[in-house]
């Protein structure tokens, strides 16, 4: 397995798999192309890359880079048309069971919503996806299948 | 103030001491909360960034508490113990209780914590003549890293410095011994209040 890190953008192909362990408020967000057996994952933290205070940022970090990173690199690199790029999305949860009044309010939620916003814009259908709750959640993506598999503390394994 | 200043050691000895007198105070509140003779080591405290906070143990089973520090200056306190260690130490307090009962072990848990970060807060206020206060805890059951990744996020975005404290709790009578890891994260603006107050100490 290729583990994609906190913020981290990474791309692979058959027979490879890509994983995240431990993903809590954080989005895996898996772009791949069914006939070629090829995909990207990134680990986005954060919504919005406005929030950034310097321009140097890993571009896996914020939802709206992260998912124009996987494209480029989906469709320039490996020659992927954007037409046939499908989404499988997980993560997104608010782990504290009580609200902890961040100054980040719901991030969780948020994540979930600017990278589904980000894929509407660019056409990109998002295929399924397990997002939301109050669980932390490993993931990996095999290529081979292109089916996401999570697996959480209490609740199981389930795949996409 | 703009920018981040560094801190130097001197200022990191002044903090690793502030944590050494809050032990000393979470030691006495602990051993009348637990009727036990407890001591409070703290074998490690460093600064830490964004990017030195490992993940490799992302998938460990944890406990965390989650406690919110307003007033002169502003951030989270966080204490995490390993499940077992966090069922092992509820059960001193509630003999049948654990984290996830949601009832008195979950609040004895969150109840070592208000004492872990009250003790902290009041030598960290009485050393910088800052006044603090700290909201109710919040408490998560889950994987590390889920945890961590959500609590920490405010210091993945600005790249701020994080203070990380290893505790060991240990019973003289019994020998019984427990592991647990604090983080402070102040905000940037108290940052700033925090390391002026010490600048202040060192000036001659």
């Amino acid at each position: 397995m290729i583990h994609v890190g906190l913020s981290e953008v990474k791309f692979a192909s058959l027979p490879e798999s890509l994983g995240i362990t431990g993903l809590g408020s954080c989005v895996g967000v898996v772009l791949y192309n069914e006939a070629r057996h090829i995909a990207g994952m990134a680990h986005v933290m954060l919504p919005d890359s406005a929030l950034a205070r310097s321009d140097r940022f890993s571009p896996g970090k914020f939802a709206d880079t992260a998912v124009l990173k996987l494209v480029s690199v989906l469709t320039g690199k490996h020659g992927v048309s954007r037409a046939a790029l499908k989404a499988k999305l997980a993560g997104g949860a608010e782990m504290f069971r009580t609200n902890r009044s961040s100054p980040l309010g719901h991030i969780g939620r948020r994540n979930i919503t600017a990278v589904k916003q980000e894929l509407d814009k660019l056409g990109i259908p998002i295929i399924s996806e397990e997002t939301g709750a109050d669980y932390g959640r490993t993931i990996e993506f095999f290529t081979s299948s292109c089916t996401l598999r999570i697996r959480t503390v209490c609740k199981g394994e389930i795949t996409l | 103030m703009t920018g981040r200043k560094k801190l130097s050691p001197d200022h990191l000895d002044m903090l690793k001491e502030i944590g050494n007198i809050g032990a000393g105070h979470a030691a006495t509140a602990l051993s009348k909360l637990l009727g036990k003779p407890i001591v409070l080591h703290i074998p490690s405290a460093a600064v830490a960034s964004a990017a030195d906070i490992s993940m490799n143990d992302a998938e460990k089973h944890v406990a965390v508490s989650c406690i919110r520090v307003n007033h002169e200056m502003n951030g989270q306190f966080f204490m995490l113990f390993e499940v077992g260690q966090a069922n092992r130490i509820v059960r001193e307090l509630v003999p049948d209780g654990s984290v996830f009962d949601g009832g008195m072990g979950e609040s004895a848990f969150c109840e070592i914590s208000n004492i872990l970060c009250g003790s902290y807060l009041s030598a960290l206020s009485s050393f910088l003549g800052v006044t603090l206060t700290q909201a109710p805890p919040s408490l998560a059951i889950d994987m590390e890293g889920a945890i961590l990744g959500e609590g920490l996020a405010e210091l993945f975005l600005y790249d701020d410095s994080v203070f990380v404290m290893e505790a060991h709790l240990y019973d003289r009578e019994s020998h019984d011994e427990w592991k647990c890891e604090c983080l402070f994260l102040p905000s940037r603006e108290s940052m700033d209040v925090l390391f002026n107050k010490l600048e202040g100490k060192l000036a001659p």
